[in-house]
């Protein structure tokens, strides 16, 4: 642990002047931005000219096999229209977030339990370890039979993936928590609640939004896996239909959706652990 | 081998100034004191002290001393309450202890700030605990950051902070529930000699201020002498006490002057070779 030096630095008027000719950056990150642009620019240009009918002079690969971004869009418009879009992309979301949430807490609170308690955590480690070594889709068949095809079956498998991923890492967070600081505590007359909310949970917080940040892509694979597996609704029975159908283009635009949602989900996971962890960017900032 | 100092000291060393009320309590005794450890992963079990006898009278600064592995912080541990002696009793204040000591501020060579905690939300810590109203809080916390020359700092977060200003803040956060002893486990050890001599000073100021009772351990002769009124040295093997040194140097002290000082270099030739001898 080396110690970091941002103590109270004055700059003089002579030292903004040379910070003031360091380069901004601006032109460069313009510049990166533009590359990207133009990159996506060029793969969908050429995915769509050299997509098409065999016979076609430009065609280097049939269009039934990769689709084309015309064709997509077009797909995407008839769904966007005809309301099938918009229905199942709440029915995955819904499934997504409700068994992520209810997966996180009871993982985040057995995790929590066993990790305060030694005794506790000793005695149930093996049946974790054998539950966990269970593979999740195996899981989908006795779900289905429990839940039928609807959104119980598919929420059972989210909450399942979702709960080990979280259990295990605020388990090892409320482990990891350094001894030194619960006893500074403790000779200030601290409760055991007090110990919990001020030293235990903070500090295992990192490794708990760490466990949630890596379980909420894995919620929706888990959500659109159920929803092929059998179901009749959300994204994933509907890049299946379009599969079965032999509708290429609506796989692709599903697949693209997809895509889409895990992106949203990761950007408000990377905001709210922003929010949360605060003081860690501070750290970094000065390290 | 067991050393006995029960104590029977009528003044203590220094004058006793208007403010000052005289120090009743916060002393400690053991008696008979052992400590061993079960085998945790792949260390052995073993003895980390046996036979303890001592008496820390209160208000008096008493240096432990000795080679690493002589149970120095294990019988500040157990002064603290953090866990039992395996066998023998810890007084505090003539009472035997049971569980955590809270009448003690305890600090070690690590600063155990929250790293999530801005400085004032730390040093308020102990406050919170007890439930402190909101603005008295903010008063006591700007009053001990004074105290300890860290006012304008408030906002910054612990990381933000140098090793030096770490350890006022420790020192911050443990004065402010006015503890009767302090436990000090080489606070100042992993700082470079100029800081170390700063907050040395510094500690002496605050001592000499309220007279706390203070078990300072360290493994620095030079600081045992220019702090302590009593150095209480170790050996290993099992950890015991093989020595206890009275220092008379005048107080308030000036640690410049008591280097230059002939019975400082008797005093630290003579510990040293007892030191030296048993390590």
């Amino acid at each position: 642990m080396t110690a970091t030096t941002t103590v109270a630095r004055r700059e003089s008027a002579e030292d903004l002047e040379l910070l003031a000719q360091l380069p901004s950056g601006r032109r460069r990150r313009l510049g990166i931005l533009g590359g990207r642009v133009l990159l996506i620019a060029g793969l969908l240009a050429a995915w769509e000219v050299f997509s098409g009918d065999p016979r076609e002079p430009m065609t280097l690969i049939d269009e039934f096999y990769i689709s084309k971004p015309s064709a997509m869009y077009e797909a995407l418009r008839v769904w966007i229209e005809n309301g099938v879009l918009v229905s199942n992309i709440l029915v995955t979301l819904q499934e997504t977030i409700i068994g992520f949430l209810i997966g996180a807490a009871l993982g985040m609170i057995v995790g929590f339990l066993l990790g305060v308690s030694p005794v506790m955590s000793a005695i149930f480690s093996p049946i974790v370890a054998a539950l966990y070594a269970i593979p999740r889709l195996a899981l989908i068949p006795l779900f289905l039979l429990w839940f039928g095809l609807g959104m119980g079956a598919k929420l059972a498998l989210v909450i399942t993936v979702v709960f080990f991923l979280v259990f295990y890492n605020t388990h090892s967070g409320v482990r990891d928590v350094d001894q030194g600081l619960v006893d500074v505590l403790r000779v200030m007359k601290a409760s055991r609640w007090h110990i919990h909310t001020k030293v235990t949970i903070p500090s295992a917080m990192t490794w708990i939004i760490a466990g949630l940040r890596v379980s909420v892509p894995y919620a929706l694979v888990a959500a659109v896996t159920g929803e092929m597996t059998a179901s009749n609704s959300g994204m994933g029975y509907l890049i299946i239909r379009a599969s079965g159908q032999f509708h290429t283009a609506g796989v692709f635009a599903g697949i693209l959706v997809l895509m889409v949602l895990a992106l949203i989900l990761g950007a408000v996971v990377a905001f709210l652990e922003k929010r949360l962890l605060g003081w860690k960017k501070d750290r970094l900032g000065v390290a | 081998m067991a050393v006995s100092m029960a104590g029977s000291r009528a003044a203590h060393a220094g004058p006793l100034s208007k403010e000052v009320q005289p120090v009743t309590r916060g002393g400690l005794r053991f008696e008979g004191v052992s400590k061993a450890f079960t085998a945790h992963g792949d260390r052995a079990p073993f003895v980390a002290v046996r036979d303890i006898n001592l008496t820390i009278e209160a208000g008096r600064f008493v240096c432990l001393i000795g080679p690493s592995g002589s149970g120095k912080s294990t019988l500040l541990n157990m002064a603290a309450g953090l866990f039992p002696p395996t066998a023998g009793t810890v007084y505090y204040d003539g009472v035997p202890l049971r569980g955590v000591n809270t009448r003690v501020g305890y600090i070690t060579q690590q600063d155990n700030l929250l790293p999530w905690r801005t400085l004032e939300d730390n040093v308020g810590i102990a406050l919170e605990i007890q439930k402190v109203p909101r603005h008295e809080r903010r008063r006591r916390v700007a009053e001990t950051l004074e105290l300890v020359g860290l006012t304008g700092f408030e906002k910054h977060y612990p990381s933000q902070l140098s090793g030096g200003m770490r350890k006022r803040a420790t020192l911050a956060r443990t004065l402010i529930y006015s503890p009767d002893t302090l436990l000090l486990d080489e606070p100042f050890g992993a700082l470079d000699a100029m800081l170390k001599n700063s907050l040395q000073t510094e500690l002496l100021r605050l001592w000499e201020r309220d007279r706390k009772t203070v078990l300072f351990v360290t493994h620095d002769l030079d600081e045992a002498i220019l702090l302590a009124d009593e150095i209480v040295v170790f050996a290993t093997n099992p950890g015991r006490i093989i020595h206890i040194e009275q220092v008379t140097f005048e107080r308030p002290r000036r640690l410049t002057d008591i280097r230059r000082n002939p019975d400082f270099t008797e005093v630290w030739e003579r510990l040293w070779t007892l030191i030296e001898g048993k390590a």
